[in-house]
């Protein structure tokens, strides 16, 4: 597969070459760049939102604003990767501000699709994540935005730090007290989440 | 067990890291439906500038030379090619040339009576 013989700076060329073309008027452009781009953001704002019909709204919303920079985008200045988490993750911050303020529970949301269904270790894994969510959305949105690209969407903080447009080192302070929160949230749960079986 | 408030800043944390790979799996990746990339698609195609073309082969220094390099070909390479050249400037040069000039030089004379084809040139010299 492409992905595993390319390093990063490759795959930020292609990208740049495939929205280049785009912006050309390539008709084969576009599918390509969607078969690259829109799982990884889908993915984003499926765990942040954890809601499939609005994380689609995100990714198109996104995708659509990716479309209409094509022709002005200036290579390299910006990854189209972190530039399009940056935009997914702004969208999934508004759209989360939007539910606070209608005062969602976070129990209401509908668990995701569980892809092995029938093993006792699944179920494990549903109540951590659940647990981990719902810890998550109790953190000030930057601490959680950091905390979910670091360790769910698996970034460097140089990445991060490009995407949240902040500093590296205020990203590793985000992150520090992001976790330190969520350690004490979820400490309290560890018998019942099967903390103990590492 | 180690201090439960103790933060490991170099980012390991056995703790933490087992809801983070359950989330993690509990999402897994996210497959785009046939559905939703139809759609994403025809944005990009609505949204593709207008007026733009199919991406062309670049014009200029390479499109001429490989053109240069086609008509050598097929005209049997080089040494072929170099005789049309030759021809053709010999050709230019007779054509160019004035006529008693090229008759003192083929003929030894200027006089053309006995050639067909120069009488009226003589006629109104």
């Amino acid at each position: 597969m492409v992905d595993l013989v390319l390093d990063g700076s490759s795959k930020d060329a292609e990208d740049d070459a495939l929205l280049a073309a785009y912006a050309a008027g390539d008709s084969t452009s576009a599918r390509l760049l969607l078969d690259r781009l829109a799982p990884t953001v889908m993915g984003h704002a499926m765990r942040v939102l954890q809601d499939r019909a609005e994380a689609e709204d995100v990714v198109q919303e996104a995708m659509v604003r990716l479309w209409k920079q094509a022709p002005e985008w200036r290579y390299g200045e910006a990854k189209v990767s972190t530039w399009l988490y940056r935009v997914t993750a702004n969208l999934c911050t508004d759209r989360l501000r939007k539910r606070r303020g209608g005062s969602v529970d976070i129990d209401a949301i509908a668990e995701p699709m569980d892809p092995t269904p029938g093993v006792d270790a699944t179920m494990q894994d549903l109540s951590r994540a659940k647990a981990l969510r719902s810890a998550l959305a109790d953190l000030p949105e930057r601490q959680a935005m950091a905390v979910s690209l670091r360790h769910l969407e698996g970034l460097s903080n140089p990445e991060i730090a490009n995407v949240m447009e902040i500093g590296v080192e205020a990203v590793e302070s985000l992150i520090a007290r992001g976790k330190r929160s969520l350690r004490a949230a979820l400490l309290g749960q560890k018998e019942a989440l099967g903390y103990d079986d590492a | 067990m180690r201090d439960q408030n103790q933060y490991d800043p170099s980012g390991q944390d056995p703790d933490l890291d087992l809801f983070f790979d359950a989330a993690v799996r509990q999402s897994g990746s996210q497959t785009i439906s046939d559905d939703f990339s139809a759609r994403l698609l025809a944005d990009a195609h609505a949204l593709q500038p207008p007026g733009s073309q199919a991406i062309q082969e670049p014009a200029g220094p390479e499109t001429l030379r490989a053109w240069i390099k086609t008509s050598l070909r097929r005209m049997g390479g080089w040494p072929i090619a170099a005789s049309l050249a030759a021809a053709t400037v010999f050709g230019l040069g007779v054509g160019l040339t004035s006529a008693d000039l090229l008759g003192e030089v083929y003929f030894g004379s200027d006089d053309f009576s006995g050639l067909s084809g120069f009488e009226f040139l003589v006629e109104e010299l």
